[in-house]
């Protein structure tokens, strides 16, 4: 053992943690080195000193503080309460969803209502030209293959018949 | 600390009773100041009420405990955030451990004249300077030994060092208070020297 060794040991010592073979070492060491037996003896010194100092404790209102704070922390829960919304969460989201149907609801502009109307009533309009158009749809189909029928226009020019004079009244 | 893990709010009651004191006691020693300490002891129970669910006991409670509160100490000292106020924190108020109640020390039982309690404070501060002037860390080993009792193996896990480290930095801790008090162990010694010859 040496002076330099004693670094590791001489707090252990002092709190009589060592093992008894390296306590006898430490000891043999101490019996022959004056100056690590001063060290020690100072070490001793210096622990009864810290221990001149009394132990500051909380004061009365500690403990009150401590359960308010503890108190005012969210408490805990399973994993299904992912699923369950907050009170205020469900009411905003139905709040939402009203708001939504009723502005989809109602005419964009107030102002405009009779132009809306107008719209309205001309394509009612359209509607029913359109099917006038197909109802008379073959009619006209009649009179485009006649006005294109391509035998008729090779045959020959009739002169043309003088108008009888209705008799003179 | 598993009932509290449990929910038991009783459990977690008993806690807050029982390392209250040495909490405040240590982040006093640290910080410096009593009012700053107690508010980073709430803050150290609020973190273990918090951490309740996914509390491990791989280790001792009160290694995680003042690891805790370590951390917490550190980053107040080293952001500055403590008042550099020489401040009566050894003021003779006391708690009493068991109960928690308060009581104010009746100075008459306990010194004989004005005279005694001035070289007593006199010496207590001298002892809390030299403490005060140790590295943070040597601060922390010192404190965490010789008023907490903690084993070699809590306080490495809470200094982030091993046993071999941490007896070295507890040594040129002693090694440092030595120098520091040099007057005070002298007198100790010359007290001890006394008694022998008597």
């Amino acid at each position: 053992m040496n002076c330099a060794r004693m670094e590791k040991r001489l707090i252990p010592y002092l709190d009589g943690r060592l093992s008894a073979r390296k306590r006898r070492g430490v000891e043999e060491h101490l019996a022959a080195c004056a100056a690590c037996r001063l060290r020690v003896d100072e070490f001793r010194a210096v622990a009864g000193l810290l221990g001149e100092l009394p132990q500051i404790g909380p004061s009365g209102a500690f403990d009150a503080r401590v359960r308010t704070r503890v108190a005012a922390e969210p408490r805990q829960q399973g994993w299904w309460a992912w699923l369950m919304p907050s009170p205020r969460v469900a009411f905003a989201a139905a709040l939402l969803t009203v708001l939504v149907v009723w502005v989809g609801s109602r005419p964009t502009d107030p102002d405009n209502y009779p132009y809306h109307q107008a719209r309205a009533d001309a394509a009612a309009q359209s509607q029913d030209d359109d099917f006038q158009m197909i109802k008379d749809l073959p009619v006209l189909e009649d009179y485009d293959v006649l006005a294109n029928f391509e035998p008729l226009s090779s045959l020959p020019q009739q002169p043309e018949q003088p108008v009888a004079e209705s008799p003179q009244m | 600390m598993m009932d509290v893990k449990a929910g038991d709010a009783q459990s977690f009651e008993l806690l807050l009773q029982r390392y209250r004191t040495p909490l405040v006691n240590f982040l006093c020693r640290m910080v410096r100041d009593r009012a700053q300490a107690e508010d980073l002891a709430q803050e150290v129970f609020l973190r273990v009420y918090r951490a309740r669910k996914d509390y491990v006991p791989s280790a001792k409670f009160t290694t995680w405990l003042f690891r805790i509160a370590t951390n917490l100490a550190l980053n107040a000292v080293r952001d500055g955030r403590h008042r550099q106020m020489e401040i009566s924190i050894d003021e003779p108020m006391t708690a009493d451990a068991e109960d928690g109640t308060e009581r104010m020390l009746d100075l008459a039982d306990r010194r004989p004249d004005i005279e005694q309690h001035l070289v007593e404070e006199a010496r207590r501060a001298m002892i809390r300077r030299a403490i005060d002037k140790l590295p943070e860390k040597q601060r922390v080993a010192v404190l965490l030994h010789k008023y907490q009792e903690l084993d070699y193996s809590e306080i490495g896990k809470i200094l982030q060092c091993s046993e071999s480290a941490l007896k070295s930095l507890l040594f040129r801790a002693y090694e440092a208070l030595r120098v520091e008090l040099a007057p005070l162990v002298a007198q100790s010694q010359g007290q001890v020297q006394k008694g022998r010859v008597q």
